[in-house]
Parts: C-alpha cells; structure tokens; sequence
C-alpha cells in the first residue's frame, strides 16, 4: 500500500487523462455514463486513487448493479484509499440492494481505522437495513465499545461517528438500551452531536410511543447552549422542532422529519434525518 | 514627503518632530486608518457596482454560501492606506522603503489580477493558476535576493546581507567579549561612524550565495502563509497587524547602532525608516478591520493577503529577521502546514483525511464552532506568537 501511495504521489501524470474523462462523466447527466463499464472497471483498478473514487461515484450515478461486488470488494479493502472507501459506502447506500453480503461488509467497515468510513458505513446501515437487536447491538458496541462490566463509557472519539451512531439508533434501535444510549450522547460536549441526538430521540420515540414521555423530558434536559451561531442559533432551533416533533407525536403520527431539518443554505447542513 | 519638513527646524522648531522616527510612526499609523476609513465607503460602493463579489465556495460539507456577494479586492484599500502614510511619512531616500513599497505593489498586483479573474468568471477556481503566481513569486523573490546579496545594491555590508540570522544563536566564546566589554564597546560606538561600527556576522550562519535560495522559499512561503489563513472575516489581519509590530521593534533595534551593539545585533543602517511602514500596515490593518469584523461588508481578496504576506516577508528580508516573522507568525505557519499536511500528505499521498477540513480553521468551524469565537482564539494565539517572538530580543 505505501509503494503504491507513493508511485501515485509521485507519478500523477500518468492517469491525467483517466481522471480527467472520469471527471467529466460525473458532471455530464446519468445516462450518457450508460456503457462505460468496462472503462469503470479499468478506472477501478487505476494506480491513483482519484481515479478509482471518480469510478466508485459513477457506480452510484448509474446504479450500476453489476458492479455491486466490486464496491463491496473496495469497501472491505483496508488497503485502499480511505476517501475511496467512504464513497464505496456511501454508493452501497445510494444503490439500496440489501444483501447479506452488504450488511456484512458494513459492519466490518463499523471498526474501520478511518473515521469517514466508519460514519458512512452506519450511515449506510441506518438506510439500508430495517430495525433489530442485533444491529442495535453492533451500534451499541460501536459506541462503548465490546461490553466489558456493566459500567460503559462513550469510546468513541470522533464527533462525526457519534453523529452517525446517534442518526442511526433512531432509525434502528428496538429496545430501551438504545434510547439510554441516545441519552447518555445527549450530555456530549459537542453541540451537533447534541443536535442529532435530539432529532434521533424524536424520530426513536414516535416509532416506540411508550418512549414519548421520556423524549419529552430528556429533550427538556439537552444542553441547549451551543458554541454554533450561523447566524442564529442552530442546535436551540433543532432542539425546538425535536420537541414539537414530539409533542404533537402523539396526536398525529409522522414519518416525515424533513422540517426538522435547516434549510441547507442557513449554512449548516450535517444534521441528517 | 513630510519627512523634509524637517530641514525647516531652524525656522519653526515643532518641524524638527518630521524626523522622529517615533513621531512618523505613530502618524502613519493614524493616517493610514484615516484614509481607510475616509476612501472605505466608496471602495465598497465602487467594488459592489462594479460586481467584485466574492464567489463563494462549498467547503466539503461546511456551507458558506452566506458570504456570496461581499465585495472583494478590499486589498485595494489597505494598498491605499499603506501607500498614503508611507510616501507622507516615510523617507523615500530608503532603499529598504522602496523595496517594501515595491513589494506591495508587486503583491497586490498579483492579488488583484487573481481576484479580477475569479469575478470576471463567477468562480474561486478560475484565477491565476497556482504555476503563475509561483512563478511571479519566485520572479520577485530572485530580484529581492539579488539586490540584497549583490555587492553593488546591498544596502549592508555583504558578509551581514549573506548570513541567515538564527536567533538565541550564541557566538563561539572566543567572539564573546565579556558582558562588561560589551556594554563598553556599545557606549563607545555611540555616535560613531556607521562604517565603523562593529558588525557580528557569527550572529547567524553565513550562506554566502546560497541565501539567494532562502530567499525565493521565503518569499514564496510567506506570501502564500496569509493568503491560506485569510479565510474568516478579520481572521488574517490581526495577526498580520501583530507581525508587524514585531518587526516594526526589530528594525527599529536592528537600526540603531547603539541598541543593536547592545543587543547583539548586527547594525543594519537605514533599517529604523521600515519601523514607519510597520506602522503603516498597523494603521491600515486598523482601518481594514473597520469594515472587514464579522460580518464583513468588505473581504481583502487575493489583492489583500498576497499584499501582506509579500510585504511583511520582505520587511523581514530586510531586517534580516527570518526565523522571527515564522515564530511573529506562527497562526500563519499552523494554517499553512495544516493545508500542507491535509493537501500532500493526506489527500495526494495517504487518499484520507488527516484533518476534518483544511486550513485549521475550517476544521474547526467543522466540529462547530463558531466563525466569532474561532477568529477571537486565533488572535489570542497570535499575540502569544508575538510575545514570543518579541521574547528572542534578549535571548541572544
């Protein structure tokens, strides 16, 4: 892996011409990328890594299905270029082909060194998959770690996962352990952590409705102070809808958390449903 | 051009404070601020009738579309001011004045073609290529280098204009003359020839020729270091304000031949004159700032920060103060380095992330912190850079 890093660090010129027709592919509507599979398949085994994620992005524009195994085959490759990974996961997502061999692939990619792969790949999960213990469990382990006493202590570092790990418990969590974790993530330092945390106990307690009246409260008690003010003060405002999300939970199921979100141009858009 | 009112002390006495140095520095500073504030509204109205707006530019995730349509090329403003206290105050006798005028011109110039193409095509990413604001660099630097290492134009004795100044460098004791002698020999220099002051080329590793290639890096990195940080309203002026007041106080000491004796530093004649147009970058940095704080209704461009970063990296050039303006600077080196590592390291090398966003402050903006907070903390960090930087005096 580190000769082939550094042939490609040292050597961009040679794939010059690659990149730049993969390039223009991706900025060119999906169907004139129809056809292209054996320059895909070419792309994908390019010694620079640019190459291969401009190839992996225009599996995912075309829905290239044929190509599934090898987007699965880059994902587990821990040899390749993380950037290159995170959208190999993303692509499995926005295929939406919900195989076994996916789930498997996504969960290992859950202890991925590279934090961008590890969020993508729960992303991915949280879309693909429907709710079970088992997958609640791997969310669990991803966030504490392996279970070792009964004491457990958020281990993981990154915001962006923990972001992704509460996103996903949301969507996927069955049991009250999964809302524990959501509350033990609403004391986190990080103010968009608290924020997505706030929407997954909204989205959690409206598909379990014995949960509404701890949502109400642990909302009540979420940090609403912020270090985030683009102009005005996101994480209060995504607090706020979560508890009218909740509060009118009862009365009119929703599945639609689409105005929960900002508007993307407010200027912060990490906050995902 | 006030500076030879100073002839006419015979006639009216108060015309003898024209040829203070102290008395220049604080009047370019304030004239600087003034023609700023005075022209600001104007420029302002001017860039935004004449569509230099900025173009905005998604940041991987971290929008900040908000800042679309601020006028841009607000370096034309500082330019002014720069220029205004300079050729009221300064001695334009200099050649060290002249070459950090010509230094500013350069910059800006280059900064301002960037900027005219990015709004000519509506794009942050169709300006002057990175090869050919290298090359202008690299051109300048090359000029700089010769003036200053050439036997011919060198404004310093050649074998003080060929040595890399290390600071806290300590001469081999044989160079030392005791503290007692030292002080002795400082008095004694008082008022002395300048021909026949004592230089100290051990203070420093003589290159010899080899400096010349110091010198292009310099200027390349320096430049290049405030345009990278300029990214968050008032982010790189401040810093850029502290940087010269550090150099400002070593050309000054580095110009007066009693206090460099005492201090340990080489005597670099005419060096005093380049503490006025420090003053001047202060006064127009002031200025600037007036309409560049959060939220900006102004941004410096390209025309603005390659402005600093050159002029700064030549007053350093010129005050033979290399290593002092990276440590003076060091919020420039952490945002350049941060780039660095993210861009060769990370992306073009390894294929990840190393940071969440490069420069630094993106990263942190990122993880959600706010533009105010994170731009407050970086000038915190800056002054503590230049207390350090100021530190080195008496480490020698």
């Amino acid at each position: 892996m580190v000769v082939r890093a550094l042939v490609a660090f040292l050597l961009p010129h040679r794939w010059k011409g690659q990149l730049a027709a993969a390039k223009r592919l991706l900025d060119s509507p999906p169907e004139s990328a129809n056809g292209v599979g054996e320059k895909i398949d070419a792309w994908l085994e390019s010694p620079g890594w640019e190459v291969r994620n401009a190839a992996v992005k225009l599996i995912a524009r075309v829905r290239d299905e044929a190509r599934y195994g090898r987007l699965l085959g880059k994902l587990a490759d821990r040899d390749e270029a993380g950037i290159v990974r995170r959208n190999a996961a993303e692509a499995i997502a926005q295929i939406g082909l919900r195989t076994e061999a996916a789930r498997s692939v996504l969960l290992e990619a859950m202890s991925d060194p590279y934090w961008e792969v590890r969020a993508e790949a729960i992303h991915a999960l949280a879309a693909l998959f429907p709710a079970s213990d088992d997958l609640e469990r791997r969310l669990l382990d991803g966030l504490y770690g392996p279970p070792k006493s009964r004491r457990r202590h958020i281990r993981e570092e990154n915001f962006e996962v923990r972001m992704a790990i509460a996103q996903a418990m949301g969507c996927l969590g069955v049991s009250e352990l999964a809302f524990d974790a959501l509350a033990d993530l609403a004391q986190d330092d990080s103010w968009p952590v608290r924020s997505q945390v706030a929407v997954a106990m909204a989205h959690f307690a409206t598909r379990h409705p014995s949960f509404l009246a701890r949502a109400r409260r642990e909302l009540l008690a979420i940090d609403r102070q912020s270090e985030g003010s683009v102009p005005y003060f996101v994480h209060r405002d995504i607090v706020g809808r979560a508890m009218v999300a909740v509060r009118d939970a009862g009365a009119e199921p929703r599945t639609d958390f689409t105005d929960l979100y900002l508007n993307p141009k407010a200027g912060w858009n990490h906050i995902r449903r | 051009m006030l500076y030879y009112l100073r002839h006419l002390d015979p006639w009216f006495g108060p015309f003898r404070l024209f040829g203070y140095w102290s008395f220049r520095s604080m009047a370019a500073a304030v004239t600087a601020f003034a023609v700023i504030l005075v022209l600001g509204p104007y420029v302002i109205r001017a860039l935004k009738q004449r569509g230099a707006r900025d173009q905005g530019r998604e940041f991987g995730g971290l929008n900040v579309i908000s800042k679309e349509g601020t006028p841009t090329m607000g370096g034309l403003l500082i330019l002014a001011g720069l220029f205004a206290a300079a050729l009221l105050w300064c001695d334009l006798g200099s050649q060290q004045v002249r070459i950090a005028l010509v230094a500013a011109c350069f910059f800006g110039g280059i900064g301002a073609l960037d900027d005219l193409l990015k709004v000519r095509h509506h794009s942050n990413e169709r300006g002057l290529s990175r090869h050919w604001k290298y090359a202008a660099q690299i051109a300048f630097g090359a000029a700089v280098g010769w003036l200053l290492l050439s036997a011919a134009s060198s404004p310093y004795p050649v074998d003080v204009s060929r040595t890399l100044t290390v600071p806290v460098y300590r001469p081999r004791p044989e160079a030392s003359p005791p503290a007692a002698q030292r002080v002795t020999d400082g008095a004694a220099q008082l008022g002395a020839d300048p021909g026949a002051i004592k230089q100290r080329p051990e203070l420093g590793i003589y290159l010899g020729w080899a400096y010349f290639g110091v010198i292009i890096v310099f200027i390349v990195l320096s430049s290049n270091s405030v345009n990278i940080t300029d990214g968050l309203d008032g982010l790189a002026i401040v810093p850029a304000m502290l940087v010269a007041a550090v150099l400002g106080v070593f050309a000054y000491v580095a110009g007066e031949e009693s206090i460099a004796q005492l201090l340990w530093f080489n005597y670099l004649p005419g060096c005093t004159e380049l503490t006025i147009v420090c003053a001047a970058v202060i006064g127009a940095g002031a200025g600037f700032l007036w309409f560049n704080s959060h939220p900006a209704s102004l941004f410096m461009g390209d025309t603005g920060s390659l402005a600093l970063g050159g002029t700064l990296g030549t007053i350093a050039l010129l005050v033979k103060q290399e290593f002092v303006f990276f440590l003076a600077g060091g919020l420039f080196v952490v945002e350049a380095g941060s780039s660095f590592i993210q861009d060769y390291i990370g992306l073009k090398l390894l294929g990840r992330r190393i940071f969440f966003r490069a420069p630094y402050h993106h990263s942190l903006m990122h993880q959600g912190y706010s533009e105010t907070k994170v731009t407050i903390r970086f000038w915190i960090l800056s002054a503590i850079f230049a207390v350090m930087a100021l530190s080195t005096l008496k480490l020698r």
